[in-house]
Order: C-alpha cells, then sequence, then structure tokens
C-alpha cells in the first residue's frame, strides 16, 4: 500500500521526465525503458486505488448544505485525499483527491498513457524518411519521452485537482507537451495542426481563468470564512468543494451565473471537441504521431466532458438545468454530425477522428439527461471511448506504419494478407459502433436509455448516429480489407509484431469484458453519480 | 522631515552606487583595452554590495521617512524597486560583458552609466517633490540617450539615439509644463502641498490638464501608445545588452514613478473632488493600457527581427502593467485598497526576469551568428539546446502560461482588476485575456522556428559557460514563482503598506 498515492501518480511521470532530460547522452537506448517502467508506476497504483476505492461513498448533500465547511474529506464524497495550503497568500491549497466521477478518469489515464508510451516504440529501424513513421519513436527520443510523460502528468493533475487554481495549472499544463508533441514529430502540416490545438485551447482556458478569478472574488462573498487546510480561516477560496457543497450560491444575480456557465462549458466545450468548436480536432489527430493520438482522442477529449461534470454541474446545478437542452441538442449534433464526416473521409485517421467527435456527443447527451442511466452511460461512455479509440487509433498506426499511407482507397484484401490484424480491426470498429457484447453498447445503451426520458427528440434523431456508424464502419471494411489487392507489395505486409500485439490485447481484453460485464467500472461511478444527480435535481425545486 | 545630515542614512544604497560609478570611470581611463574584465567586476561587485545592502534591510524603514527637507521618500515600496533596479543593473552588466556589441574601449562608460542611471532610478521611485521627480527622470533620460548611441559606427545605434533625444526631449518638455502648472496652483513644488491645494479648491480642469501631461511625461518612459513610437527603434538599434536594460529598468522606473505620484496625490483622498478626478484618471489610463496592449501585440505579430519583436512585446506588457496603475479609485477614500499597485510591481519583477532572460538568448544568439532575424533562430534547439529550451521558458512564461512566473504575474493583476468590481474593469479584462491570447502568434512563432523548422547550418551555437549560468539562474525564478509565488506576494506587500 502507498500513502498519498494521487500525489504518486500524478508526479511520478514527471520524476521520470526529469530523469530522462538530465541523464548524459550515452544512455540513449535506454530513454524508452525508464519512459515506459514510470509510466507503469501509475497504471500499478491505479490498481491500488481500484481495488481500494469505496464504491458507496456519497456525499450527504442536505445535511452539507447546512454545515459548516469541514475539512473531512468523507464528507464531501472524496477518497484518497492530500490537502496541504499552498500559497497562502491566495487562499491556494493544493488538494487532490478522487470521487466516482474521477475515478474511472484516473484509471483510463493510467492505462492510456502506458499504452502509448508502449506504442511508441520503435521495432526496427525504419527504411523511409523518418517524419514517416508515424508509431515508432526514433528521433529526439529524449524530448519525446521527456514531453509524454510530462503530459501524463498534467492529464492526471486534471482529473484528480478539486481546487480551482491547481486545476487550471494542470489545465494548461498540458498544452505545451502536446503542443511539441505534434508539433516536432507529426506529420507534413505538423505545424498548422500543432498551434491550431494550442490556439484553440487556449482561448477557451483563457475564458475559464477569468471565470475561476471571478468566482474567487465574489462568489464567496457573505458566504463567511473558510476552512483552509492548516486550519486557518479565509475569506475567499479555491476550494472546489465549498463552492458546490456548501453554501448555496445564488450568484449574484442569475445572469451572472449563466455568464460564468457559459464561460466554463466554452472552455471544456473546445475540448470535447463541440461543434462548432470541433476543427482542431481532425487537424491535430491527422498529423499527430500514433501515440500521440491515442493519448489525444484516449484522454484529452475526455477532460472536456469531466470538466462539465466537476465544475459546471454540481457549482451550477440551476444554469446546468436551464441549458440542458441546449447540451443535448449540440450533442445531437456532434453524433449525427460527427457520423456524416466520418462518412466522407477518404483518410483512414480522419475517420476515426470524426468518430470520436460523433461519440463524444453521446457523453454530452447523456449527462444532459439528469437520469441515473443517462449519466452512468455517460461516463461509461467516456471511459470506453479510451479504450476503444485508443485501439482504433493503434490500428490505423499499424497499417501506415507498413504502407505509409492511409487513403483508404489504397488497400483492399488485407484480410488475406492480415487476419489477426483484420481480427483486431473488426473488434475495435465494431465495439464503435455499438455492437452487442463489446463494450461500447452497453454505454450508448444507456445513453439512449437515459435521454429518451429527458430529451425524447433529440434521442431519436441521435439513434441514427449507431446507423451511420455501421454505415462508415462497414464501408471501411469493405473497402480495406475485402476484395482485391491495390497493390502487389501489399501481399508482404507482415501481421502484428510484438509491439503491436502488447498494445492492442489488454485494450481489446478491456472492451470484450466490458462487453459481457461491465459493472466493475459502473460500479466506481453509480453512487457518485446518482448524488451529482440529485444535487442538480434539487435546483428545480 | 528630515535634515540633510540625517537624511544620508536613508540613501545609502545610492550611496554606494555614487561610489562605484567613481570607481570605475577612474579604472577605465587607465589602458582602456585591457581592463574589460576589471571593469565589469567592479560594476558588478558595487551593483552586488548595493543589492545585498538592500536586501540587509539598509536604508529600508519600518514606516514613511520623509528624507531631504521632503524631497524624498524612504519606505518599504523604494526599496522593493531598488532591488528591481540593482538586479537589472547587475544583469545588464553580465550580459554586456559577453557581448561584441559593447566595444572593450567603451566598456567602462557604459559600466559607470549603467550604474548611475540606476542611482537615478532609485531617486525616481522615491521623489516626493515635482523637482526631484523631474530632475531623476531627466537624469536616467539623459544617460539612456548615451547608452543607445553606444555603438558609434553603427548607423541605426546613432538613429536610435537621436530619435530617443527628440522624442525624450518633447515628452520631458511637456511633462515639465504640467509640474509648472501644479507649481502654479499650489505655490509649491512638494507633491504634499499640491495635495493640500487640490484638496481644497476641488480639481479644476487645470490640475486634471496638468495630471494628464506629467503623465504623458511618463507614458514615453514606460512606452504607453500614443508615446510608443520610440520605442522600436530604440531597441533594435541599442546594443543588445542596452536593449535588454532599456526594456526592464527604465519602465520599471517610470512604473514606480507614476505609483508614487497617484499616491502622493490621490492615495486615501477623500470628498468628490478628488473621487472624479481619480475616476477619470482610472478610465483615462484604462484606455491607454487598452490601446498600448493591443498596439503592441498587433504590431508585434508581423515583425522579422526578434529585437524588434521583443521591443512590440515589451509595449504591450506596459498596457498590461498599465491595468494595475488604472485601480486608482481603489486607493482613494477611507480605506485604501493597494492591490493594484503591488500587481504592478508583483508583475515587473516576474517580468525583469523573463524579458532578461530572453533579450539574454538574443544577446548570445547576436553574438554567435551576427543577427537577430527570426531565421537565426532556426533549430537552435538542436544548435544550442539550453538555451532553446530557456527561451522557451521565457517566451511561453510572456504568453503567461502556467506553470511558468508570468502566470502568475497575470493573474494577480486580473484579480485586482475583477476585484474593482466595475464594468469598466471587467471590459478591461476581457481586453488584457484577448491580447495574452493574440501574444501566443507570435511568442510561438520563435518556438516554432526553434524547434520545428530545420536550418541549413546545423553547427552548435555555443552559449558560454558564463552565459549558460545566467540562463538557468534566469529560469529558475520563472519557473519558481509560477509555483511558489507566496514570497513574491509578501515582498509586494512592501509597496504601500
Amino acid at each position: 500500500m502507498v500513502d498519498h498515492v494521487l500525489t504518486w501518480m500524478t508526479f511520478s511521470p514527471l520524476i521520470g521526465a526529469a530523469i530522462i532530460v538530465f541523464l548524459p547522452g550515452r544512455f540513449k537506448e535506454s530513454f524508452k525503458y525508464i519512459a515506459v517502467a514510470t509510466a507503469a508506476v501509475p497504471l500499478l497504483l491505479a490498481v491500488q486505488v481500484f481495488l481500494n476505492f469505496d464504491t458507496h461513498l456519497v456525499p450527504d448533500i442536505a445535511a452539507l448544505k447546512s454545515a459548516a465547511p469541514s475539512l473531512d474529506p468523507r464528507a464531501y464524497g472524496l477518497q484518497f485525499v492530500d490537502h496541504i495550503v499552498w500559497i497562502k497568500a491566495f487562499n491556494i491549497e493544493y488538494f487532490v483527491g478522487i470521487d466516482g466521477v474521477s475515478v474511472p478518469m484516473v484509471l483510463l489515464t493510467a492505462l492510456v498513457s502506458f499504452i502509448a508510451v508502449l506504442a511508441s516504440f520503435l521495432v526496427k529501424k525504419p527504411v523511409e524518411p523518418l517524419h514517416n513513421s508515424q508509431a515508432g519513436i526514433k528521433v529526439k527520443e529524449r524530448g519525446y519521452y521527456a514531453l509524454i510523460l510530462l503530459l501524463e502528468t498534467g492529464m492526471m493533475g486534471v482529473f484528480v485537482a478539486l481546487d480551482f487554481f491547481l486545476f487550471y495549472v494542470f489545465w494548461e499544463l498540458m498544452l505545451l507537451p502536446m503542443y511539441f508533441l505534434i508539433g516536432i514529430w507529426g506529420g507534413p502540416r505538423k505545424e498548422y495542426a500543432a498551434i491550431k490545438f494550442f490556439l484553440y485551447t487556449l482561448a477557451g482556458s483563457l475564458l475559464m481563468l477569468l471565470a475561476i478569478v471571478y468566482m474567487y472574488i465574489y462568489g464567496t462573498a457573505g458566504h463567511g470564512e473558510f476552512l483552509l487546510a492548516d486550519g486557518t480561516t479565509a475569506d475567499h477560496t479555491f476550494n472546489m468543494m465549498y463552492f458546490a457543497y456548501n453554501t448555496n450560491f445564488e450568484w449574484v444575480s442569475f445572469i451572472t451565473g449563466k455568464m460564468l456557465w457559459v464561460l466554463f462549458f466554452i472552455g471544456f466545450a473546445i475540448k470535447i471537441p463541440m461543434f462548432p468548436f470541433h476543427t482542431w480536432l481532425p487537424d491535430a489527430h491527422v498529423e499527430a504521431p500514433t501515440a500521440v493520438s491515442v493519448i489525444l482522442a484516449g484522454v484529452l477529449l475526455k477532460m472536456g466532458t469531466y470538466g462539465i461534470l466537476r465544475i459546471n454541474y454540481p457549482i451550477f446545478p440551476s444554469e446546468t438545468l436551464w441549458a440542458a437542452g441546449a447540451m443535448a441538442a449540440f450533442g445531437t449534433i456532434n453524433i449525427v454530425y460527427g457520423a456524416f464526416c466520418a462518412m466522407a473521409q477518404k483518410d483512414f485517421k480522419s475517420l476515426v477522428a470524426y468518430s470520436s467527435i460523433s461519440h463524444m456527443g453521446f457523453v454530452l447527451l447523456g449527462m444532459s439527461s439528469f437520469t441515473q442511466e443517462g449519466m452512468n452511460g455517460a461516463v461509461l461512455q467516456m471511459f470506453n471511448h479510451g479504450t476503444i479509440t485508443s485501439m482504433m487509433f493503434l490500428l490505423v498506426g499499424v497499417i501506415y506504419d507498413r504502407a505509409h499511407h492511409r487513403d483508404l482507397e489504397g488497400f483492399g484484401g488485407l484480410a488475406k494478407v492480415m487476419p489477426i490484424y483484420t481480427g483486431f480491426v473488426g473488434l475495435a470498429f465494431l465495439a464503435a459502433l455499438g455492437l452487442p457484447g463489446l463494450s461500447g453498447f452497453i454505454s450508448e445503451a444507456l445513453v439512449f436509455l437515459g435521454a429518451f426520458q429527458t430529451h425524447r427528440v433529440a434521442t431519436i434523431i441521435s439513434m441514427s448516429g449507431v446507423i451511420l456508424a455501421a454505415g462508415y464502419v462497414l464501408w471501411m471494411i469493405h473497402r480495406v480489407f475485402l476484395g482485391p489487392l491495390k497493390k502487389e507489395e501489399y501481399a508482404q505486409f507482415a501481421d502484428l509484431n510484438w509491439r503491436e500485439w502488447a498494445t492492442l490485447v489488454p485494450l481489446a481484453i478491456i472492451v470484450i469484458v466490458l462487453g459481457f460485464y461491465p459493472m466493475p467500472v459502473l460500479n466506481l461511478m453509480s453512487a457518485s453519480l446518482g448524488a451529482l444527480k440529485d444535487l442538480v435535481l434539487a435546483a428545480a425545486m | 522631515m528630515l535634515g540633510n545630515g540625517a537624511s544620508l542614512a536613508y540613501v545609502i544604497p545610492e550611496g554606494i552606487l555614487g561610489v562605484t560609478v567613481a570607481l570605475v570611470m577612474a579604472l577605465g581611463s587607465f589602458k582602456p583595452t585591457r581592463t574589460r574584465g576589471v571593469l565589469a567586476a567592479a560594476g558588478i561587485a558595487g551593483m552586488a554590495a548595493a543589492l545585498a545592502a538592500t536586501a540587509a534591510g539598509v536604508s529600508w524603514p519600518d514606516g514613511t521617512v520623509l528624507a531631504f527637507h521632503g524631497n524624498i521618500v524612504s519606505d518599504g515600496m523604494v526599496a522593493v524597486f531598488r532591488l528591481v533596479f540593482l538586479l537589472t543593473g547587475l544583469l545588464t552588466i553580465v550580459f554586456a560583458y559577453g557581448s561584441d556589441e559593447v566595444d572593450t574601449r567603451d566598456f567602462g562608460d557604459m559600466t559607470a552609466m549603467i550604474a548611475a542611471s540606476v542611482m537615478g532610478m532609485c531617486f525616481m521611485a522615491a521623489a516626493a517633490d515635482l523637482l526631484m521627480m523631474y530632475l531623476a527622470m531627466e537624469f536616467v533620460g539623459i544617460l539612456s540617450y548615451v547608452l543607445a548611441g553606444l555603438k558609434r559606427e553603427d548607423q541605426r545605434s546613432s538613429e536610435a539615439a537621436l530619435k530617443y533625444v527628440i522624442f525624450g526631449a518633447a515628452s520631458s518638455g511637456v511633462a515639465l509644463f504640467g509640474m509648472s502648472l501644479l507649481y502654479g496652483i499650489a505655490g509649491d513644488t512638494s507633491l504634499a502641498a499640491v495635495r493640500a491645494v487640490l484638496v481644497g479648491h476641488g480639481f479644476e480642469p487645470l490640475g486634471l490638464m496638468a495630471l494628464v501631461m506629467i503623465l504623458a511625461g511618463l507614458g514615453y518612459k514606460m512606452a504607453a501608445v500614443p508615446f510608443h513610437m520610440w520605442c522600436p527603434d530604440v531597441y533594435q538599434g541599442a546594443p543588445t545588452p542596452i536593449t535588454a536594460f532599456f526594456s526592464v529598468a527604465p519602465k520599471a522606473a517610470g512604473f514606480a514613478l507614476t505609483l508614487r505620484l497617484m499616491d502622493l496625490l490621490l492615495g486615501g483622498i477623500d470628498g468628490d473632488a478628488g473621487a472624479s478626478l481619480g475616476h477619470g484618471l482610472a478610465v483615462l489610463i484604462g484606455l491607454v493600457s487598452m490601446a498600448t496592449m493591443t498596439v503592441g501585440n498587433l504590431s508585434a505579430l508581423k515583425q522579422t527581427s526578434v529585437k524588434r519583436l521583443l521591443a512590440y512585446s515589451s509595449i504591450a506588457h506596459a498596457g498590461y502593467l498599465l491595468m494595475g496603475v488604472a485601480t486608482i479609485p481603489a486607493i482613494m477614500g477611507p480605506s485604501p485598497d493597494y492591490t493594484g499597485f503591488r500587481a504592478v510591481f508583483f508583475y515587473l519583477v516576474i517580468y525583469l526576469f523573463m524579458n532578461l532572460g530572453a533579450f539574454l538568448v538574443v544577446t548570445r544568439v547576436v553574438t554567435r551568428l551576427g543577427s537577430d532575424d527570426v531565421s537565426a533562430f532556426r533549430s537552435l534547439g538542436r544548435r544550442s539546446p539550453l538555451a532553446a529550451v530557456v527561451m522557451a521558458i521565457f517566451l511561453f512564461s510572456l504568453v503567461g502560461l502556467p506553470p511558468t512566473a508570468g502566470f502568475a504575474g497575470k493573474f494577480y493583476l486580473f484579480y485586482a482588476i475583477l476585484s474593482q468590481g466595475s464594468a469598466f474593469f471587467y471590459i478591461l479584462a476581457l481586453v488584457g485575456v484577448a491580447n495574452s491570447f493574440i501574444s501566443l502568434f507570435y511568442y510561438a512563432r520563435i518556438v516554432r522556428v526553434m524547434f520545428l523548422d530545420k536550418s541549413p547550418d546545423t553547427r552548435p551555437v555555443p552559449v558560454g559557460a558564463l552565459a549558460a549560468v545566467v540562463l538557468v539562474i534566469l529560469a529558475i525564478p520563472t519557473i519558481l514563482f509560477g509555483i511558489w509565488f507566496g514570497p513574491l506576494v509578501d515582498l509586494a506587500g512592501w509597496v504601500f503598506i
């Protein structure tokens, strides 16, 4: 058992990154092994978190509203908490902890980051120019592995931070490594894709910063004193839990509340990415190396929906209800629009990128339903999409490594050449379209079940997304794997190598197991999401 | 109010600087070609001694002391600003020592002038009398003109010096006229007397006009729009180490003097006349702030010379800093709140580290490659990894991204202006945020060139051991104050307790 487990999970990759940066150049063959060993630490600790997580702990909302702020984390439904004062002058605290909403994301981050590091291993030396090799990383390994570990610290931090300031620091921390990872190791239009990603996210987060500072100054006025971790009291606080539970914030006016809600929401919506803020995503994915795409789709997109659940829902419940219809509508647009765009793609990777947009729409739709099924479905979809899309991007990387192009029209007949590969593709893409027995089905079904009770029309329209998904997935399989080979030399393609096996198998097991028995993950989140739903719905009365 | 003799205890750091100036000038008259190291050592030792004395609490009274018959104030604010000026001066001499842009023949003069102008800046922060204010400003100004023209054979440098003189003369003339108007109203040059008269008679248009004229003169020092035109030419033309000095020290001194002036005239003032003047000035400064950051950032977008780009960036930063100055209404009334003024100081300290750091990298690149064009920075990530990585840290800090100190600075400024709680300040904050966003374009362009672009020339660019050490020393606070800025907040607390 490790104490301060979340702190270790967050900062152990940073330690690994520092080791890699400061090791002399003659150890350069060992950088990737150090990276993979470092990424294994959060994964092992994630197992500990998973095994020791108390799935029944929820905050007692009614009691908290009337109680004075307390330092007991369990009263807020939090576990594995580390809480100390960080910068006293502004009442900024280092406050990390997890509840049912964040725990699936923490597990996902540990898993996907480990797989992404592993997926960066170069199995054999590339013959083609280096930038063409999208999976294995050979150039500037030191920087690459250091940045990917720094990125993991940022992502993990976002999911465990419970102090606004800390949250914002982690949120921005992950921008820089991502910029360089796309910009240096990316494809032909990498500079454009990297800066576009950077600018979009920065625009959103600056709005969020204004909202955070505004809340710090005014949100706490007249609500008495807040207890800091060192036992002293303060007039202002960044503690998200106090905002969510201890005070009845009738925001200065409802208008102010709406404005703050929108500022946060835009910041998060860019990350999801929600239509019409989605255009950075296909560019970033197409140019990013495989492992970075895996992290981008597997973890980064979830930060958007996670942020909405962590900040917008509990802190602005009545504003959330006010905006529920709009969220459902945008979710529906994402689902249908993303699916149509995916159908039109000629590039394998942009097809997967647009399918991500479509699938993140399910999350938005599910969480705007305020039903237990819908909310469970939404967070489960976040987890499942993380595993399924990671597989899909890894699989695209496999074929790109061999053919050095991703043109869907350029293959054909690969099923005969690479049967195992074809099997994995079938598994991943059918899971994505929601085939019963695979994990994607459970979460989409739950989303529909929940959302139908609240948003009938939106749900009915969204259902077409599943059909469209079947369309683009099956058509893709048809074009790439069936029929005659387009080029003679494709007959020489080797099937999966050890690295590809090692990255795909764990994900495939999760996809299949959760397809039959999703309870291990559902149990983690169910109680917390129920409490969150009640908290929001209580604002209607 | 102390007499001349007793006052000396409150200007000990300035005294040390005076001795340093004399010493360096004397040393500089021997065999000028061989004494570069000795001169640099003498200058650095003098600065370091003054810095150590200030940090140890010398001439740092607990409360406020009026010295030299009320001509200067000595308080916490003077002391903390001394630290800023001295540190900048010290680092400038270190930069200049390793740069080939400053001729060894001129090195003694340069060192003496840097030390002297730091002394002048300390007096700017301390001035409590119109005459003292003007003398300190002009003292610093005249030294700056000479410093800008240090490269005598270089046309750009001469042009820079000439532009600086002409703009400087015009603006200090305007400021002097404003001061003479105040003198006419009050019949006394002491700011306390001016304040008393203004409170008694209300602020008739003449008083407002006088203040606006003085602010115009100060706006020139800070390079605020529309008095910024000299700035890019001077920054580009002057030797790079001197540009680094200009971009931080005179700007900080201009802000120190502005804060001092606003405090002495309006701090804690009561009554409608004062309040309306304060609000008027706040709106005026707020508008200048918006214009300054927008013009600075938009002009920086298309620059190809990194020195010029950083000149526009420093204009933009003057705009951010002016946001803090615009919180004048908060310092009026029975319970004055100096958060905005503290934020200005806080930001200046951070700006010192990140901006000097960026300029040091430019200094090294100019010395090694002979060009400050953006294209000279191509592939710096491979050719000189340390310089490129710290440059990236400085540039991202200038954007204001966490976990760098620049973020802490912006955070404090936004906190200060959002606390003002009026619509005008919300708009100001939005403009500030939009500008931070725009600034990413051009800072990221340099980062892109350093790490993403390929250069035909892949030979390493050695930065030199001394510069490497200084770069790391500057990079550490640039990161540290981003994740642990509590001590700096405490230091800012000394600006108007």
